[in-house]
Order: structure tokens, then C-alpha cells, then sequence
């Protein structure tokens, strides 16, 4: 039987000019041209080698505008068998927890999965919270941050990075995993990948579509996070001279670096 | 104007992927070597690049003629050569695709829409004219095949082409002839490749045939002769060219916007000032007359003859994209005239393009002879169909 595997997408801002309602704190989505972000596409990749060496079917889920369609056909050309846009005005400016909640409802609707793959982080928000909420809604394991991923019968082999110190886990199945960028090299897609997509299946569902879904859940207003105020950051030079030797240099500003929550 | 549609932006989106991180850092390589190397070739193979808008049945994508434009366009804004290198590739294709026999396109066309065969056309005489009935003689027909003694000069692909498409008379015809690169008598690449001022990498060179022996099946249209006047063989190549000329002129437009942005002069991006302003508005402009033109042309053509707008498109749009990759050099100052800023390299490559697939001059004069003026000493290329503009 061939291995379920979701591979959740998000449509990004296209360029770094990202501009924030004054009034709902959120980025603005509806202006402008949309990616998928950039960690997602490694989970895209990473489902797709997945599928050369088992069986597996890949389902891309997202839960966006309709308009992300784009993004949703790019996902299949990356190696999506079939995709599920969740997209009502009411799932608008939520945060991780009312997000996974969606995906998660989307995913039993669905009819549930072996694995769920996403990037670690968005590009926009960045919060690499999203793999633990949706593991806590689905009620399943998660793993996050994941340097490699295999299959091996019923488990998952995945090698994950926290705090520059390297974790194996065998792990069962379903789990969600979140991907690092070092998991896998996304590179351009074949023409003939973007053509056989525009014939894959996408559908799109609103919250009426998810049976058990409770709206008490979902978007800005039913987000436990909510922003606060919001200001331009002034940034500066600190202007640190540091001597030494070429080593001790080196040691020097990887110390700075990773003293500043810098993960290399 | 044309409308992209999900699936052609994908391509799009995914091409300047392959641009960016693979081209573009194999350019200064390219310039180095003036050989495009066989590993780039074969990733725009895998990517499906070179037979965009080729039949699916040969091969190819199937996708709408402005996609094989677009694909130019957009390599060319880092690498011409390298599109210059498919454009010569698809010259050579479509010859067999239009006047291929069942068996010819059995043999070779798949395998050249997919890429796996590189093809160039061999034409160029070197006393060469736009005219075909002046077209020097080839060979001859014998029992034994067609036996071919010719020099063809500045034959794009020369040097790493699986299959040449030679072109001239034959006992009075013109004629299309098909000579493996492995055939006894063949000559081409090594010391016969050209030293040229631009287009680094495409390999353009001389092919000499010496007694070159094929057999009778490798004409191709063997059925009746071919008249170059009925076939609209050569169309395609000279929109390709003119959406390289659009992919030279967008960037050298761009790089100059981006670094004329990025310099300060008195506290302010030089930019902003009046004169470069101007000049920057109006590249700008050039480059989107040349935008309208090549996908106006394109989109028509799909449909309907019209080679009074191909031959318009041909000359004037190369020749924008001289006059803009002029000023590239210009608006960047004493740094355009140097090497490593590798903006004057955009000016050498434009030029390039007014001579290749026949100077403006011949398509201009081409352009006259559609209009039913009365130009001595030469004929149309295609039948005469008009000016659709007339009204």
C-alpha cells in the first residue's frame, strides 16, 4: 500500500518588499506576486526523491487565496500527485496554532496521512512553529528541523539539527516533519514537470468542505497570537574590532555569530 | 497582447531559475573558452528547454511558438551564445521537420527537438548574398548518392553539431541536404572554428565537404524540388534572433538601471540625474517597442503568413538592440568600456544579431519588396502576402 505523504505549501510575498496592515498587523497577501517558500520547496524535493524509492503518493496541501494557484501548480510540478487549496475568508490572519488547526482538519478530511513534510520556517513570518502545532492537532509525533529522511519499513530514519547538535530518531509513522534547507537542492523544474501538473487534480476547499471543523479555531480573530506594535528597526554598525590569529579570528566571530542565535 | 498562461509562467519562473544559478555563473567561463560547455547543454536538454514549442509528437512541449522566444529571451540575458547555439539548433530542426521525409524525421527528429542531436545549418557561401537562386552549386547527383564539394562559412554549432543541413544548388535546384558530423570527408571545429568580436561559445565556424558521399536519402523534400520561396523554413530563426536581440537589450538595460542606482553622486543614486534619467527611459522604452514587436510578430505568424512583419522584426529590433546596448556603455561610464563589468560584452553580442540570419539591409530590402516597391536587383525570399497594416 502505497505511503501517504502531505507536503504543506506556503505562498509567500515575492520580493523582500513586504508591506504589514497598519490595522490587522499581518502581511499584506492580496498585492503583488506570490512563491512558495523557499524551505517548503526542500520538502517538495524531498517528497519527490522519496517517491523513487518507494511507493508512495504525494497530496500538496496549503492553506491560501485560490489565487495561489500558481503556487499550487508549481508545488505538483515539484513533485505533488494531487493538491488541496483550503481557502474561506474566515481561515484570513491566523496564526501557527489556528493555521495547523486548518491544515490539520484539511488533512483528516483528507482522509489522514503516513507523513506530513513542510520547510522549517516560512520566509514571511519565520516563527518554525507550524510543524509542532499541526503534529499537536493531528495528535501525532513531529520532528523538526530534519538534515535527512529515509524510509525504512514501518519507521522513518531522520536526522535532525538543534543547537548545532546532530539527533538520529527512528521514528513511527504518521509523523509530521519539518525539513531543513541543507536536506535537499530544489532546482529549476523541467518543462515537461509544469506541463503533466496543469493536469493533476487541485481542488479547493472552504470550511464548509471540512466536516469537523470548528470555527471557533481558525483565523486572525480566534489566533492566540496576537501582534503588538510595530515599528521600523533601526539597525547600526557595533563597530567591534577583534585581533588575534587567523584561528583565533575565525573562533572569535563564529562565537559572535552564534552568540547572536545565529544557527550556520 | 499575448496573456501567459499558469503553465507558461511556470516556465517562465523556472527558466530565470536556471538562468540565474547556472548560466550566469558559467559565463565568464564561456567568455574565457569560447566553448559552451557540454554540461549546459545537456541541463537545458533535461530542463526541456531546447523544443519548447516543438510538437509533443516529435518530442517536443507543444507549447504556443512564443514559448521557444521566451526561452531565448530569457537565456540571452545572461548568455547569447548559448541561444544563439539553439536558435542554429532549431534552424536545422525545423528544416526537418517541414521537409523532412517519414523516415528522416524518424531518424533525427525526435532526437533534435529533445536536444540529444545538435543540429546546424550550413548556408553561408563565402561569397555570400540573401538571395537564394544565387546560391552557389553544393554538389552533384550520381548513381551512387549526391556527392557534395562546397565551403559554407560562419556555420553557427559548427564546431559541436551532430548533424549538418547543407544548403545550396544542385544540377539547378536548391537543395537541403543532411551530412553526419562522422561523414568521410567532412570537415569542421579545431582551427576551422571562428575568432569572432561577440557571441563567445556558440561555435561558429567554417565546414568544409570534400567529396563528401551521402546516400540519395538524405536529401531532403526529395519528392519535388524544393522552392525556398514556398517554405517558411527560415521564419522561425529570424524571430529567434530578434528574441535574443530583446534578451540583450532587457539586460543591458537592467544591469545599467541596477548600477547606476547603486552609485552615489553627492549623497544621491546617479540615477537621478536629469541626463541619466533620460537615457535610461528611453533604453527602456526601446526595449519595450522591441517587446511588442517580437511577441506581435510571433503571435500573428502562428496563424497567418506574414513575412513583410518577420523581416521588420528581423532588422529593427536588432538594430534597438544595438543602439541600446550603446548606451549601456555609455550611461556606465569609463566602467562600461571595461572588460570586467561585462557590459560591453552585451554591445559586441547585439551586433551579432543585425548580421546573423542575414543583415538588416536584406531585411529591409525585403520589407520594400512586400510593399510592392519596386527594388531592383533582388527577389522576395517568400511569396509576396502584403502589408496587413494597409488599410
Amino acid at each position: 500500500m502505497a505511503i501517504r505523504i502531505v507536503v504543506c505549501v506556503k505562498p509567500v510575498p515575492a520580493n523582500t518588499n513586504v508591506t504589514i496592515d497598519p490595522v490587522t498587523k499581518t502581511v499584506r497577501r492580496e498585492a503583488g506576486e506570490s512563491v512558495i517558500s523557499t524551505l517548503d520547496k526542500n520538502a517538495l524535493d524531498l517528497a519527490s526523491q522519496l517517491k523513487k524509492s518507494i511507493n508512495c503518493e504525494v497530496t500538496v496541501i496549503s492553506m491560501a487565496p485560490a489565487s495561489a494557484e500558481i503556487n499550487i501548480r508549481e508545488a505538483l510540478a515539484r513533485g505533488g500527485d494531487k493538491a488541496i487549496i483550503l481557502s474561506d475568508r474566515a481561515f484570513a490572519g491566523g496564526d501557527t496554532f489556528a493555521t495547523g488547526y486548518v491544515l490539520s482538519q484539511g488533512i483528516k478530511a483528507m482522509g489522514g496521512c503516513d507523513l506530513v513534510l513542510m520547510g522549517s520556517a516560512s520566509d514571511d513570518g519565520g516563527t518554525g512553529q507550524l510543524a509542532a502545532q499541526l503534529g499537536e492537532w493531528l495528535g501525532i509525533r513531529h520532528l523538526h528541523n530534519a538534515l535527512s529522511l529515509t524510509v525504512e519499513g514501518e519507521n522513518l530514519l531522520v536526522t535532525t539539527v538543534a543547537d548545532k547538535q546532530l539527533c538520529t530518531w527512528r521514528c513511527a509513522v504518521p509523523a509530521v516533519v519539518s525539513v531543513n534547507r541543507a536536506i535537499s537542492k530544489p532546482g529549476p523544474v523541467p518543462v515537461r514537470n509544469i506541463i503533466m501538473a496543469s493536469r493533476k487534480e487541485l481542488k479547493v476547499w472552504s470550511a464548509d468542505d471540512l466536516p469537523g471543523l470548528d470555527k471557533d479555531f481558525v483565523g486572525l480573530r480566534n489566533s492566540p497570537t496576537q501582534n503588538g506594535e510595530l515599528y521600523p528597526l533601526e539597525t547600526g554598525r557595533a563597530g567591534v574590532i577583534v585581533e588575534g590569529s587567523a584561528d583565533e579570528l575565525a573562533e572569535s566571530i563564529l562565537d559572535k555569530i552564534a552568540s547572536a542565535g545565529i544557527q550556520l | 497582447m499575448y496573456k501567459f498562461s499558469i503553465e507558461e509562467e511556470l516556465v517562465v519562473k523556472s527558466l530565470r531559475d536556471f538562468v540565474e544559478n547556472e548560466v550566469k555563473p558559467a559565463v565568464p567561463e564561456i567568455e574565457k573558452t569560447n566553448e559552451i560547455p557540454k554540461k549546459l547543454w545537456e541541463r537545458c536538454v533535461e530542463l526541456g528547454l531546447i523544443g519548447v514549442s516543438f510538437p509533443e509528437k516529435y518530442g517536443g512541449m507543444g507549447m504556443h511558438g512564443m514559448m521557444d522566444k521566451v526561452v531565448l529571451e530569457e537565456i540571452a540575458k545572461e548568455c547569447p551564445a548559448l541561444a544563439l547555439a539553439i536558435d542554429a539548433h532549431h534552424l536545422a530542426t525545423r528544416a526537418i521537420q517541414q521537409l523532412g521525409s517519414k523516415a528522416q524525421k524518424e531518424t533525427y527528429l525526435s532526437k533534435m527537438v529533445y536536444g540529444e542531436l545538435v543540429g546546424a545549418s550550413a548556408a553561408t557561401d563565402p561569397a555570400g548574398c540573401g538571395v537564394y537562386a544565387e546560391t552557389k552549386p553544393i554538389g552533384t547527383f550520381t548513381e551512387k548518392g549526391i556527392l557534395l564539394n562546397c565551403t559554407k562559412v560562419f556555420i553557427t554549432n559548427s564546431s559541436f553539431a551532430d548533424i549538418f543541413v547543407v544548403n545550396g544548388m544542385i544540377d539547378g535546384n536548391y537543395c537541403m541536404v543532411l551530412v553526419d558530423k562522422n561523414a568521410e570527408g567532412l570537415l569542421f571545429g579545431g582551427n576551422m572554428v571562428d575568432h569572432k568580436m561577440g557571441m563567445h561559445g556558440s561555435g561558429t565556424g567554417t565546414v568544409r565537404l570534400n567529396n563528401v558521399l551521402v546516400p540519395m536519402s538524405n536529401l531532403l523534400a526529395p519528392d519535388e524540388p524544393f522552392d525556398p520561396a514556398n517554405a517558411f523554413t527560415f521564419c522561425g530563426c529570424y524571430l529567434d534572433i530578434s528574441a535574443i536581440a530583446l534578451g540583450i537589450a532587457e539586460s543591458a538595460y537592467k544591469k545599467s538601471k541596477d548600477y547606476l542606482m547603486a552609485r552615489i553622486r553627492n549623497g544621491k543614486p546617479m540615477a537621478g540625474m536629469p541626463v541619466i534619467a533620460k537615457n535610461l527611459a528611453l533604453m527602456k522604452g526601446k526595449v519595450e517597442m522591441m517587446r511588442n514587436m517580437v511577441v506581435n510578430t510571433t503571435e500573428i505568424v502562428e496563424t497567418e503568413p506574414s513575412p513583410l512583419l518577420i523581416h521588420a522584426t528581423k532588422a529593427l529590433v536588432t538594430e534597438m538592440a544595438c543602439d541600446v546596448t550603446e548606451m549601456a556603455i555609455k550611461v556606465y561610464g569609463g566602467a562600461g568600456y571595461m572588460e570586467e563589468t561585462g557590459i560591453a560584452r552585451y554591445h559586441r553580442d547585439a551586433i551579432c544579431c543585425t548580421i546573423g540570419e542575414n543583415p538588416t539591409d536584406v531585411h529591409l530590402e525585403q520589407v520594400a519588396l512586400q510593399l510592392g516597391l519596386p527594388v531592383e536587383g533582388t527577389q522576395p525570399m517568400f511569396p509576396i502576402c502584403g502589408d496587413r497594416y494597409d488599410r
